[in-house]
């Protein structure tokens, strides 16, 4: 990485550490100029990442800064489309920049893909893999707004009949995340036979995101056929999103192999 | 009797329950990971499995029937999970795997003795894909000096010693012949030993597959009381009196040999290309070095199932998704 992709990538990580300081602090925030800074992240990390594919010659999936890269960027893209009226900025934002943060811990040269993930199946599990992501992440900040608004309203999303809204809003984030997961399950299911010949393999990520995909099953299933109400759900998520983060990002602290490669450097995985 | 399965096998709590219990087993898996802990025998992981997918499948067919799932979108999804599982179940009965290691330039005629291993020992006319190859080349590139593989491409050419077809066989699979799908799932270094029985004057030339890559490792041969035991230089230089690699690639390689006879030392030092060392009555040299890669053939006659089963599953839960945000909208 020279020094000019560098200073790119800390102008992201300043402009959406700054972001989700006024966020957390201010309650005055624009809804313009909320939608002009993570307008310009959006820009600005999307060219870096851009550079960065141009530079290595493949989509950054090649360990964990290159996938906090894209989670922090999913998010802020689906922070652009899906919620521009700032509803959940103040959990989605914080969280798109502590990924970010997260990742400069990580080894961040720029490395060619070993053979195993040569592949556009591979390209494409991980941008599904990143969709799910960025639909779970919105479902959970809707179920944190429930739970929250249960006692402690925040201005931000207590207007009129939202109520309502983010119920709705949480159970289709939901929806479309598992959507997206399940279509990330599919290619790398495929994916698994070309590479192991076999659908599945013992490989720890196969029964942890069996398990976080029958943990958003659950309130699914609970919504459609008993009417399950918004709290018990958003309990559901919150769990999911635990699930999510320790069966995800916290692989990476277990010496054992996976043929998910979180890093390139400490251990072979 | 009847009613009493249909609507317990059918119910909603089944439904729910079935769901927490698999979550709940697959938890237990996942702490397996965690814990470096996997069990012993296939059956152990899959048989509570089937536990849960028996009951699980009667009740969405009991569903499917009822009319339990009101949208279009619910019923292809559920019903894709049959569609997944006849799949697996032709998988489990016909699909065929097989085996075989060959070097630069050899050809594989797809006949039994030219598998190392295979399946369907009774069927193997029936289900073992018509395939023959010759491999041309195996070109292996690296990242730098590093154990990072960019590249290892099996060229060939098939059918056998024609110039019909040409194709890549990598690590992802990718090519299919007759229906067949090839990748590799080895590779290494193969050392030419040349033989001369020194009282009959007879010559034999013999490439070796053995495992010595990365290089520094070491494998052995055996030849009557003598092991002979091998490590690989693939791109020599000496520094400071001590042999080193400069790279993983093939240039003017050295052995470094060292023989026992009988479990006793007799011999070790480095062989160069040409140089010969003595065993008893046999003179051995070698000639050179050559790649060899591990090939993989299947022929998977559910694997269309199953990816049938996923369009379904995908087509169901989009319609569903599209027709509810439609709802909603209007």
């Amino acid at each position: 990485m020279n020094y000019k992709e560098t200073a790119v990538l800390y102008l992201v990580c300043v402009l959406t550490f700054i972001l989700s300081g006024f966020l957390l602090f201010s309650k005055n925030i624009s809804r313009r100029l909320y939608l002009l800074t993570i307008i310009a992240i959006l820009c600005i990390e999307g060219a870096y990442i851009g550079i960065r594919w141009f530079d290595t010659g493949h989509p950054p999936i090649f360990g964990t800064f290159e996938a906090t890269l894209c989670a922090s960027w999913m998010l802020i893209l689906f922070s652009v489309l899906i919620d521009r009226k700032a509803q959940f900025a103040r959990i989605v934002i914080p969280i798109a920049a502590l990924t970010l943060f997260y990742g400069l811990n990580f080894d961040k040269t720029g490395k060619p893909l070993v053979i195993s993930e040569q592949s556009y199946w591979v390209y494409f599990h991980a941008l599904f893999a990143w969709i799910a992501y960025g639909f779970y992440i919105f479902s959970f900040a809707g179920a944190v707004t429930i739970l929250v608004n249960q006692t402690t309203p925040t201005p931000l999303f207590t207007k009129e009949g939202e109520r309502g809204g983010v119920d709705l809003f949480t159970y289709q984030t939901l929806l479309w995340g598992f959507f997206a997961q399940t279509i990330m399950f599919a290619l790398g299911s495929y994916y698994s036979i070309r590479l192991h010949g076999s659908w599945w393999v013992w490989d720890n990520m196969n029964p942890a995101q069996t398990l976080l995909s029958g943990q958003n099953a659950i309130p699914i299933h609970g919504r459609i056929l008993y009417g399950w109400g918004p709290q018990r759900i958003a309990w559901l998520i919150l769990l999911g999103m635990v699930g999510t983060i320790l069966f995800y990002w916290g692989l990476i602290y277990f010496p054992w192999a996976t043929y998910h490669i979180f890093d390139t450097e400490l251990k072979i995985h | 009797m009847f009613k009493g399965f249909i609507s317990f096998f059918g119910s909603r709590q089944l439904s729910i329950g079935l769901l927490i219990a698999g979550a709940i087993y697959f938890f237990y898996l996942t702490i397996l990971w965690f814990l470096n802990m996997r069990p012993p025998a296939h059956f152990m992981v899959w048989s509570p499995l089937l536990v849960i997918i028996t009951p699980f499948f009667a009740n969405v067919l009991i569903s499917l029937f009822t009319r339990h799932y009101a949208y279009t979108g619910n019923i292809l999804f559920h019903a894709g999970f049959f569609i997944i599982a006849i799949g697996v179940m032709l998988s489990l009965l016909y699909r065929f795997e097989g085996t075989t290691v060959l070097t630069e330039g050899a050809v594989f005629w797809g006949e039994k003795n030219n598998y190392i291993t295979y399946n369907r020992k009774d069927n193997f006319e029936r289900l073992a894909p018509k395939v023959s190859l010759k491999l041309d080349k195996i070109v292996p590139e690296y990242w730098g000096e590093r154990l990072h593989f960019i590249r290892l491409d099996g060229e060939i050419s098939y059918p056998a010693e024609t110039l019909e077809n040409k194709g890549v066989v990598r690590l992802n699979g990718g090519l299919k012949v007759n229906g067949a799908r090839m990748r590799h799932s080895g590779f290494g270094f193969a050392p030419e030993i040349l033989l001369e029985d020194v009282k009959s004057g007879l010559i034999r030339r013999q490439t070796v597959v053995m495992r010595l890559f990365p290089p520094g490792s070491e494998d052995y041969l055996e030849l009557g009381s003598h092991k002979i035991y091998m490590q690989i230089f693939s791109d020599p230089v000496a520094e400071k009196g001590k042999l080193q690699n400069r790279s993983m690639n093939l240039v003017e390689p050295i052995l470094r040999v060292r023989v026992t006879w009988l479990g006793q030392p007799i011999y070790e030092g480095v062989l160069k290309k040409g140089e010969v060392i003595r065993l008893g009555t046999t003179n051995m040299s070698f000639t050179g070095v050559k790649y060899w890669l591990q090939i993989e053939i299947e022929r998977d006659p559910g694997e269309m199932g199953v990816i049938i089963g996923f369009i379904a599953l995908l087509a169901g839960l989009l319609l569903r998704l599209v027709k509810q945000e439609i709802k909603q909208k209007a």
